[in-house]
């Protein structure tokens, strides 16, 4: 909201103007010519040198004269609130240039023109946003503007790097043993919807083929440690388990999770998210598991591996690598060709 | 006065200080010069050349005749407005004539600037002399040996008079200085101020003199010997060779020439020689009215505890503020009803904002076409704001 706000004030201006200058031809020359007026007044003031008269002062005469002449007693409090209006205009435009540029800067840079809160920005990739707690005051909300600009030249050296997906100690699944392409990292969330899209983009274009594909799980957690998506911790855990026990058994549970549906045409990543609980989606989890052939010890086996403390250690490096070595704003991204992409990919 | 019958109903002008409205009669001539004989002076032989020519020359005895000095001495030479014809001196002074240049607090950037531009290019000292209340200088503050003084003879906020212009042009000729007047706000409206009074040079603009927009420069004829030609061109010259010249400025006849280069503005000094005569021909009794105006006006604005007024004393021109008021914003509410006054600094911005620390002013400069009704409307008007 923030950054559409700073960009709708700094087009009104414009649009009326030029669309003023449609029937009133002669206003364009009048605004330009006190835009140049103003500009030269800040100019001399930003050097600290007089300006005798000004733009804001031929504004306040040409709205007060009439005034002094009939109601000279209103002048001043007229005068007082001009004042006031003037500083607050030239403190919303600074700010909506700057925030505008700021917003501008972080697409280019993270993707999303809301720094902190990557969701509230619709104007950024499409993506599933790894959120930072929002401030909580005014105070911390100006501390966190200030520290947004850190953020954003810190990461403009890294739109200009390689990237290497093998650079990275990820817990990954490999999609495809027989893969021979480069490798490619892919950081996903199983309850994200564009992480779903992406995998079945990736998987109808040939994207798994072509490349030796690292499947990055990742259940998105907010500064509380809550997960953004229900029964992501869950599948995560799971497909670490399973993986573990019989390879190709995670890609099987994503698979279903990312491209079935269940009896009544519902997705299973919607009911997962949506309506299971965690011993539902646990029972249909293994319920998988069981259908490719795997026999209860087994099951069991993958049970008790969910929840040991080395599939635990697995999910917090891949978080500590994604939220602090690659710094990205939302999954899914992918790293390969030297490149790294967040966002939805789009098969050609 | 009829002469300025051109005037719309409740227009009131009163910025007189920076250029005078112009009689019928100066517009008349200008007019005439255009139509009945336009033609470029003191160069052709036709017979519009010759009307001219006579005007331009009649002119130059009539401006002498104003300021009652002797055309033996004096010549009368035109330029652009007072600015220029300061800079032109100025920037011709051999530099090696002079020790220090002089000119006083209350003076319009005219001589204000070009002084500093003086001692910059000179390499020489600058005395900023105080002025007292009265507009005279404090002679015995100030030692003027071999000094350049360039000050005014009034000022162009308050009218204050240089009054001992005669003591200070003694005390700078016998100290081995020259002295430059800037007349501009004195020759419309208190030329006897000047008059008579020998100095080197007294530069002023006709546009100030209820004539139209010229400069003019009456200047000694010893002032030449202190000049190095480098502002030259056509019209100066008697002969021209490879790599010298022979100024027509050698000969008495052709003096003015001296400060004259390229064609000049021959309609606007025809005018000027008509706004001479309209000056001198003003009736005591228009005299005694315009005296009474601004009078009336000075001491309206004396009377109410507001208006913080600069000059100390009754004249043409005054300037003040008004308490808890944004000058320029009076201005424009002055000028919603149809009454034209200044506001600022009026380029005598190192006294005003400087020295005095003032607030942006009003300026009333008022002339001989302001009626008592002029006066009735602004006072009118000012009543209310001031309530």
């Amino acid at each position: 909201m923030v950054c559409i706000a700073a960009f709708i004030i700094l087009a009104i201006v414009g649009i009326f103007v030029a669309v003023a200058s449609i029937f009133k031809p002669k206003l364009w020359k009048s605004y330009t010519k006190a835009l140049s007026k103003a500009w030269g007044c800040l100019w001399k003031k930003v050097r600290l040198q007089k300006c005798e008269t000004g733009f804001k002062e031929d504004v306040k005469n040409g709205l007060l004269s009439r005034v002094m002449l009939k109601k000279p007693k209103l002048v001043k409090p007229l005068s007082i609130i001009i004042e006031v209006l003037s500083v607050i205009i030239v403190v919303v435009v600074i700010w909506a240039i700057l925030t505008a540029i700021k917003s501008l800067l972080a697409i280019w840079v993270l993707g999303s023109c809301n720094v902190t809160k990557p969701s509230a920005c619709s104007m950024g990739a499409e993506m599933c946003s790894i959120d930072e707690p929002e401030p909580t005051n005014a105070l911390e909300a100006t501390g966190r503007w200030f520290t947004e600009w850190g953020e954003i030249f810190e990461a403009i050296p890294d739109k200009f790097r390689s990237y290497n997906a093998e650079d990275y100690n990820f817990n990954y699944i490999t999609v495809n043993d027989n893969a021979t392409g480069s490798v490619a990292a892919d950081i996903f969330d199983p309850g994200c919807s564009v992480c779903m899209q992406s995998y079945r983009n990736q998987k109808a274009s040939g994207f798994f083929d072509q490349y030796n594909v690292r499947m990055v799980p990742l259940a998105i957690q907010d500064a509380d440690n809550n997960y953004k998506f229900k029964n992501s911790e869950i599948v995560v855990r799971y497909m670490f388990a399973a993986e573990q026990v019989r390879s190709g058994l995670a890609m099987v549970l994503l698979d279903h999770i990312f491209t079935d549906r269940d009896d009544d045409g519902i997705s299973y990543q919607n009911l997962f998210n949506e309506e299971y609980s965690h011993e539902e989606a646990t029972a249909k989890l293994e319920s998988w598991i069981k259908a490719e052939g795997v026999d209860d010890a087994d099951v069991a086996e993958i049970r008790k591996i969910t929840n040991s403390d080395e599939v635990t250690t697995k999910m917090q490096e891949n978080r500590e690598i994604v939220e602090n070595q690659i710094k990205v704003k939302g999954i899914p991204t992918m790293i390969y060709d030297g490149q790294r992409h967040t966002g939805l990919y789009k098969a050609e | 006065m009829k002469d300025f019958d051109y005037l719309g109903k409740g227009e009131v002008y009163l910025d007189g200080a920076c250029q005078s409205l112009r009689p019928r009669a100066v517009i008349d001539a200008v007019n005439n010069y255009y139509t009945k004989h336009n033609s470029c002076g003191e160069r052709v032989k036709y017979k519009w050349g010759v009307e001219t020519d006579d005007k331009v020359e009649a002119t130059r005895e009539e401006m002498l005749k104003y300021l009652k000095l002797p055309k033996r001495k004096y010549n009368t030479s035109f330029t652009l407005n007072t600015t220029y014809g300061i800079n032109l001196i100025l920037s011709q002074l051999k530099t090696d004539k002079f020790t220090k240049i002089m000119t006083s607090e209350i003076e319009h950037n005219s001589p204000f600037l070009a002084s500093i531009a003086f001692a910059k290019r000179a390499g020489v000292s600058r005395e900023v002399m105080k002025r007292n209340d009265d507009g005279s200088i404090p002679l015995a503050d100030y030692d003027f040996t071999d000094a350049v003084v360039v000050v005014n003879s009034a000022s162009n906020f308050d009218g204050r008079k240089l009054k001992n212009l005669k003591e200070l042009n003694k005390a700078v000729h016998k100290a081995g200085g020259i002295l430059i007047i800037d007349a501009a706000q004195t020759l419309g409206h208190a030329a006897e101020v000047v008059q008579g009074i020998e100095v080197d040079a007294i530069v002023t603009s006709a546009h100030k003199m209820y004539g139209p927009s010229l400069g003019v420069i009456v200047w000694r004829d010893d002032l030449m010997d202190k000049l190095i030609p480098s502002w030259l061109g056509g019209g100066m010259v008697d002969d021209v060779e490879k790599e010298s010249y022979l100024l027509s400025a050698e000969g008495k006849e052709h003096r003015y020439t001296r400060f004259e280069s390229g064609l000049q503005a021959w309609g606007e000094i025809v005018g000027f020689g008509a706004s001479l005569k309209w000056l001198q021909e003003v009736s005591k009794k228009d005299w005694r009215n315009f005296k009474n105006n601004y009078t009336e006006l000075y001491e309206f604005l004396q009377s109410s505890e507001k208006v913080h007024l600069v000059g100390s004393e009754p004249n043409p021109t005054m300037s003040f503020y008004v308490e808890g008021i944004d000058s320029h914003l009076l201005g424009a509410a002055l000028s919603r009803e149809n009454i034209m006054a200044r506001t600022g600094y009026f380029c005598v911005h190192y006294y005003l904002d400087h020295v005095l620390g003032l607030p942006p002013l009003v300026r009333f400069s008022l002339g001989l076409h302001n009626k008592p009704e002029d006066i009735a409307k602004v006072k009118k008007i000012l009543k209310n704001v001031l309530k």
